[in-house]
């Protein structure tokens, strides 16, 4: 108790008042007789937010109450208002209170959940895809028909003894009166093992129709910053139910932490903050999830943080958040960090010399927004855009071909070069047809040889929402609120798109067949197509549906298009998702900065989907153009954009401004010599370049289309010693030919050539010396080689920073 | 159903009549190089490929193209190719005739001045230079790309057309228009339907540029038309019928400066009646005797024209020019119950509905025609009954071996039950819509009948073998009935089976393995080769059949071997059958056309039938050399050979035991020192 007092006095600062008060749950909606718990949240001057339902005062009309300060009860229906007051600051909320619910002990409301509560339905133990030890339910809960069939009918029904309630399997086991490899999860007469003694004792009855069943569940607060580690917050869980009643679910959820080590997690839901860091705590029940981002800081916020100047929107965002978190920004990058930085992630390579000269001795304070204006017209831009899409998009699959995958690179190149607004590039791709080799955008359906409609669906959920509703094909969704119901009713949006043989070099084309559906695994049943989280959208004859799902999907009210677009885009340039991964949006797996996502998301909806305009607001944000030399305050921040986060440049990068260095073209199978990496769609096919394929330039095989950046001995021995390197140092005709046969140029010039080409910067003095050292020894040639391939080797050069 | 699987005719092979390992003696043509020649031109041409040194003759298909043998050995021929001022531009079918056997191939007539590349072009910063107009003829191998430096003024338009499939290479080029830093301006893969590329481009500056012809799929010959040149994309209607005049619109580029129009072979010449830069309106009246079928259309200017990769049919049936599609049902405009419907789907998701009237009992059969003539649509007919109902529908056509003509036009018979009016609809498989979408759509009420095709028509085969030949009978407008099947014209001691087509479409796997129906019944006729006369005898494939009384008979349409054309299907331009008697050799010698003289040259031999165990001396013919011993096991002889560079020698093999001469090499020419 005295360490509490510590903490609170750590946390919530005597000399800061309390400014603001708010009450969770914002309206309280409860039934007569039951109780609904609230949070109340007091924050002060500097921002520091706390919990103090215990300790504010309530004024309530007579017939409800706050019991223990924290849950409020009535006795029978009516609305009212609660008013809470603490440190002279009030807050009030409505309170609905409902006519009394009538209390029937359902299997599915009550029972499932003692399971997930108590770790029996998780992916380690019953929950898995066997179960354990012959006995096997519903991951968390997901499908209660499954764990009745589990409980009372599978091993020869063996798991329950109506006759004798107290002697079933299903309570001797958990209360570990049996032997259970899984321990003790409740203990004999707890409130969990009385109720399903009860549900026993009433015959062990499956729900009877019209039962009511959980919408939706809720968690309070939506999120936290939780200030000194050893502080707590109390969570409380509300679920709604498809008959309008409403529950306290706060003790009935099974809660986790996404890293405990930052941020704990009792049940009950206290949360306990550990160390300094960023996680989320996750609440589950009967299918249903629900997420609290924690941000956990050491310390109240700094008297003297520094001003920190915003060029746009995304500043404000991002900048905010640091704030709260303590952390302090990296100074902007300099000159020639920016000028690399930005040439690499606009046109793919490196500034060329005349290019980083002029930049670099310009004096024009608006010479970066204006750089960034010249860089978005630059043909390349659309090479390398066509690059990430054709990734994202798999152009490059195999089953495209060389032909059909290069007409989608191409189909995209040209999208970027007219600035095509992407919901409308969106739309037109959901309802191509065509043949691949072609109409390139109709290689959007062509992700295996037969185009089956659970495939498609899986690929726009994935691609163009950035969710993954994959395992609801097999089973109800664990983690996220999709049934199978949900799968099958979008897949057959795609019921009629199918592939054709147009005979010719195997070509193959996507068109609508004249008729086609989706049968439900279960029911096998025509399905009919239906919106994820919406209604069904028959198809009506001489139509086709997908244009209806085309709009729906790139609507500026679907809560997931524009959000996940963002964020893939915006990691192209920052280097990690706002979501991460970014095909994984999730309740589960909640934003790092949602106020930013969202800005984002509104800003590129507002600039009809324009990728031109975003990326200018990114490119022009102080966020992007910060140093990637990181302070102390921001060392080990990888998720608030506070420095930039190096990486290692793709293979196409490298390979690209090798070329440009040394004036070497490079020979691609396939293509003619000296055609750039960036601007081969498919660059792997048949034979791939051996760059490239320990680079990372991916197969394309998965879904899951992002670059594989992790580094490898390979890599680092093709570096030191491989054909590329070697053809790169010691091509004939090259710059370095030019440059040692310019006889007005001396040895220190063209140091600095190589330098200011391939890192963007001028040598220092040393690095001169250094670099002609050998001179005294070793031919001009192979000096000058030598330094070459030092540089290509050094990590700023391979490192985009 | 029998499943005829399409190994099952390879499967049948040879008896044990003859050796089963004897080689085929049939010529064959893997390449010719130059793959054209320019009318008003002679150019000598190298055909390569096998069994090509006892030629006997070459000849073109049509009009003002003769060739003359210059030389002949076993895997090459040299010809002299001369095509008159007035040959007609575009592919022309030559037939080469051997003593063993016949082979028909594709060749390109010109109406450029024709260079060919000089293969030091790989690298774009070293061009081969070439002046406009030209056209040149190259050949891409592996990693190959040809680079061509030209010379373009500011504002300049100018066309750059490879064909490559369309004469029968197997090249598959791609194109591309490069700045002279080698920056890609324009590129293009697949512009016409076999894909063969097509850039028009117009230059913004004045200065050199370089052409690039490449391949992301194999190698062959090609030839590069360039130029500012008059070129049409769509020809509508893509039809005019005998004895009438018909007024066609041509859509394309350049087209101001064409100055003539034809079609085909100086059949019918247009009288321009407007032109603009991209449209021009000409009359065509052609003559009531012209030959319903393929023929090309020709615009040029100065006489400069670019062979087309489209064509346009002579019919006998009246053509209507879609001008104004009705894309509902309820507004289709009549048609006569019997008509050719020319029209372009320009919209995409559109259908251009028609309306026709039937009585219970008619049959009708609707023929969509699109990738046949070089279009892009992939047409789809539906018919509807009075109410909207639909009540017929046709997409793909089986599917095929792949030695079928590359085209998914679909037919479709419907034999109607009631009276009163029905529409038919046709729109693009993938509802796409575009100025290529181009369709002839027949509507015509016609008996049931069958359609016959022959698709190895120039079989050789060895007196003593067996072997079969395979056609397809293709049932149309509701044709239930068996249909018999036999040739004519075979030589006394060959017989060829009669076989009985039943009306059930074949089975055939692809080359994955999976089971699909093709259209129509494929027929096996297996021929034995009995102690016939060598030489070649035109034959004939025949087939009758009998419904309700009425007796249907029709000769086979003579197709092109895939093998033999590249990617040219269809009817051959002139459908002639051929099969080949050849003797069975007892010995076979495997000479190189050309061996130094002062080394020992390799010759292969074999032996077969009352042959095998014989010891040979091998002799040469032409340049002194003693007499090689070939003991009976020998599969091989060194021979040295003294002769003068520029001499031509043959060997022969003779029987040590009795001195009978048993076979005469194909010639080697003596090259070098």
């Amino acid at each position: 108790m005295r360490y509490l007092a510590v903490i609170s006095l750590l946390t919530f600062s005597a000399s800061a008042k309390t400014v603001d008060l708010k009450i969770y749950p914002p309206e309280v909606r409860l039934h007569a007789g039951e109780g609904q718990k609230i949070l109340v949240i007091a924050t002060d001057e500097e921002g520091v937010s706390r919990e103090v339902t215990a300790e504010a005062a309530y004024t309530t009309p007579a017939y409800l109450q706050v019991e223990a300060k924290r849950t409020v009860k009535a006795a029978q229906p009516g609305n009212a208002k609660l008013k809470a007051t603490f440190d002279g600051i009030s807050a009030e909320v409505t309170v609905e209170v409902m006519k009394p619910r009538p209390h029937e002990l359902s299997f599915i409301n009550d029972i499932v959940p003692i399971f997930t509560r108590a770790d029996c339905a998780n992916s380690n133990c019953h929950g898995s895809v066997r179960g354990q030890k012959g006995f096997k339910l519903s991951l968390f809960g997901s499908d209660p028909d499954v764990d009745y069939d589990a409980i009372t009918k599978k091993a020869d029904g063996k798991r329950i003894d109506t006759a004798n309630p107290a002697n079933s399997l299903v309570l001797r086991k958990p209360a570990f009166q049996e032997p259970h490899g899984g321990g003790q999860r409740f203990k004999a007469g707890s409130e969990d093992y009385n109720l399903i003694l009860d549900w026993l004792k009433r015959g062990a009855p499956y729900d009877a129709p019209g039962q009511a069943s959980l919408r939706s569940l809720t968690v309070y607060p939506p999120n936290w910053r939780m200030v000194g580690t050893g502080t707590n917050v109390q969570l409380i869980a509300v679920g709604e139910y498809n008959d309008g009643s409403v529950r306290d679910l706060t003790g009935a959820v099974a809660y986790s932490s996404n890293i405990a080590a930052i941020a704990s997690v009792k049940p009950g839901g206290l949360v306990t903050a550990e160390q300094s860091g960023e996680t989320a705590i996750m609440a589950r029940t009967l299918g249903r999830a629900a997420a609290v981002p924690i941000l956990v800081v050491k310390d109240r916020p700094m008297k003297n943080y520094p001003a920190v100047a915003e060029n746009n929107f995304i500043d404000k965002h991002v900048f905010a958040k640091l704030r709260q978190a303590n952390v302090i920004p990296s100074p902007l990058s300099t000159d020639e960090e920016f000028i690399r930085r930005v040439y690499l992630d606009t046109v793919g390579t490196a500034p060329t010399l005349e290019e980083a000269r002029a930049f670099l001795e310009s004096k024009d304070p608006q010479k970066r927004s204006k750089l960034i204006d010249q860089l978005l017209e630059r043909p390349e831009r659309a090479d390398l855009w066509s690059m990430r899409l054709s990734d994202m998009y798999r152009a490059g699959y195999n089953e495209a071909g060389q032909k059909g995958g290069g007409a989608y690179g191409r189909f995209f190149r040209d999208q970027v070069r007219k600035d095509v607004p992407y919901d409308v590039m969106v739309r037109n791709m959901l309802v191509s047809q065509g043949r691949h080799d072609f109409e390139g955008i109709s290689n959007f359906y062509f992700v295996s040889r037969e185009i089956t409609p659970e495939e498609s669906g899986v690929n726009v959920t994935q691609l163009l929402l950035g969710m993954q509703i994959e395992c609801a094909r097999c089973h109800n969704h664990p983690f996220e609120k999709w049934k199978q119901d949900d799968f099958y009713g979008f897949a057959a949006f795609f019921a009629r798109v199918s592939r054709k043989d147009m005979y010719l070099n195997n070509h193959n084309g996507t068109y609508l067949k004249e008729s086609g559906e989706v049968l439900h695994p279960k029911t096998n049943k025509p399905v009919t197509p239906k919106y994820l989280d919406g209604d069904f959208e028959p198809e009506a004859p001489g139509t086709d549906v997908r244009e209806k799902l085309a709009k729906w999907v790139t609507s500026p009210t679907n809560p997931y298009f524009a959000r996940a677009t963002v964020n893939r885009f915006w990691k192209y340039f920052l280097g990690r998702g706002i979501v991460e991964q970014v095909d994984d949006f999730r309740v589960t797996n909640p934003p790092s900065n949602e106020a930013l996502l969202d800005a984002l998301a509104k800003e590129f909806a507002n600039g009809s989907y324009s990728i031109k305009r975003l990326e200018r607001a990114i490119l022009n944000s102080r966020t992007y153009q910060l140093s990637s030399v990181p302070n102390e305050s921001n060392r080990n921040d990888q998720v608030n954009y506070s420095h930039f986060l190096v990486r290692r440049l793709m293979a196409e990068q490298l390979a690209d401004t090798m070329t440009q260095v040394t004036g070497v073209p490079m020979k691609f199978a396939t293509q003619p010599l000296g055609k750039r990496a960036m601007s081969i769609p498919v660059l792997n096919f048949g034979k791939p370049h051996y760059m490239m394929k320990v680079f990372g330039r991916n197969d394309l095989r998965e879904v899951i289309c992002e670059r594989d950046t992790k580094p490898s001995v390979a890599q680092v021995m093709h570096l030191v010693s491989g054909d590329t390197i070697q053809q790169q140092i010691t091509g004939k005709d090259g710059n370095l030919d030019k440059w040692l046969a310019d006889s007005s140029l001396t040895d220190r010039q063209i140091v600095e050539r190589i330098y200011l080409s391939a890192l963007t910067r001028m040598p220092a003095e040393d690095e001169i010396t250094a670099a002609l050292a050998p001179l005294k020894a070793a031919a001009r040639r192979q000096t000058f080689e030598d330094l070459l391939w030092a540089v290509f080797n050094s990590k700023e050069f391979l490192f985009h920073h | 159903m029998p499943k005829l699987y399409l190994l099952f005719c390879f499967a049948l092979g040879l008896t044990a009549a003859v050796d089963s390992d004897l080689p085929s003696p049939a010529p064959s043509v893997r390449a010719a190089f130059p793959p054209g020649v320019q009318r008003g031109t002679s150019t000598e041409v190298e055909l390569s490929g096998a069994n090509l040194h006892d030629v006997r003759s070459v000849a073109f298909a049509g009009r003002g193209v003769t060739a003359e043998v210059l030389a002949a050995f076993a895997s090459k021929i040299k010809l002299r190719i001369t095509a008159a001022p007035d040959a007609e531009v575009g592919r022309r079918d030559y037939r080469l005739t051997t003593q063993r056997g016949v082979y028909v191939g594709v060749f390109d007539i010109g109406a450029l001045p024709e260079i060919v590349e000089a293969e030091n072009n790989d690298d774009w910063r070293k061009p081969q230079a070439i002046a406009l107009p030209i056209l040149v003829n190259g050949n891409i191998g592996s990693e190959d790309w040809d680079h061509f430096r030209i010379r373009a003024e500011a504002g300049q338009k100018m066309v750059f057309d490879v064909s490559a499939t369309r004469h029968g290479s197997r090249l598959d080029a791609d194109l591309a228009i490069l700045d002279a830093r080698g920056e890609e301006l324009a590129w293009v893969d697949d512009t016409t339907i076999l894909g063969d590329p097509h850039i028009e481009f117009t230059f913004e500056k004045a200065g050199d540029y370089v052409v690039r012809v490449g391949s992301l799929n194999g190698g062959g010959n090609y030839r590069l038309s360039a130029g500012v040149l008059p070129y049409v994309h769509r020809t509508l209607p893509a039809g005019a019928e005998a004895g009438k005049t018909t007024e066609i619109t041509f859509t394309g580029t350049l087209l101001d400066t064409v100055d003539e129009a034809w079609i085909g072979d100086r059949l019918a010449k247009g009288e321009i009646l407007s032109k603009s830069a991209n449209k021009l309106r000409a009359r065509f009246t052609v003559p009531r005797d012209a030959p319903v079928g393929r023929n090309l259309v020709h615009l040029s200017a100065k006489g400069r024209e670019v062979a087309l990769p489209t064509e346009i049919r002579i019919s006998d049936l009246p053509e209507i020019t879609v001008t104004k599609p009705s894309l509902d049902w309820r507004t289709a405009a009549n048609v006569p119950s019997t008509a050719v419907l020319n029209g372009v789907i320009e919209q995409p998701k559109a259908s251009h509905y028609f309306r026709f009237d039937a009585q219970p009992g008619d049959t009708f059969l609707f023929r969509a025609e699109s990738m046949k003539l070089g279009y892009h649509l992939d047409p789809t007919i539906t018919v509807f009954d009075a109410e909207g109902k639909k009540v017929a529908f046709a997409d793909d056509p089986g599917v095929d071996d792949r030695a079928d003509e590359y085209q998914l036009d679909p037919d479709l018979s419907l034999r109607c039950d009631k009276p009163g009016p029905y529409y038919v609809a046709i729109r693009d498989g993938m509802y796409r819509g575009g100025d290529q979408l181009l369709y002839r759509l027949t509507v015509k009420k016609q008996e049931p009948d069958f359609i016959l095709e022959m698709r190895d028509s120039l079989k050789s085969l060895y007196a003593g073998q067996q072997d079969t030949f395979q056609v397809r009978v293709r049932r149309r407008a509701g044709w239930t009935e068996p249909v018999e099947v036999w040739m004519e014209g075979l030589p006394q001691g060959t017989v060829v089976e009669r076989q009985t087509a039943e009306p059930k479409d074949s089975i055939v796997k692809d080359t994955c393995g999976v089971e699909r129906v093709v259209d129509g019944t494929i027929v096996l006729l297996p021929v034995r080769v009995g102690a016939s006369e060598p030489g070649v005898y035109d034959v004939r494939v025949k087939a009758r059949g009998v419904r309700n009384g009425r007796t249907v008979e029709h000769d086979a349409i003579v197709r092109y071997n895939l093998a033999a054309a590249g990617h040219v299907y269809g009817p051959m331009q002139v459908e002639r059958a051929q099969f080949t008697v050849a003797a069975p050799p007892s010995v076979l010698l495997t000479v190189p056309d050309t061996a130094k003289p002062s080394e020992p040259l390799k010759i292969g031999v074999k032996r077969y039938g009352s042959a095998k165990d014989t010891a040979l001396l091998l002799r040469v013919k032409g340049a002194s050399a003693a007499p090689v011993p070939v003991p009976a096991a020998a599969k091989e002889a060194s021979v040295p050979v003294a002769g003068h560079a520029g001499t031509t020698i043959r060997f022969e093999a003779v029987s040590e035991k009795d001195g009978r001469v048993l076979a005469e090499s194909a010639p080697v020419l003596l090259q070098g020192k």
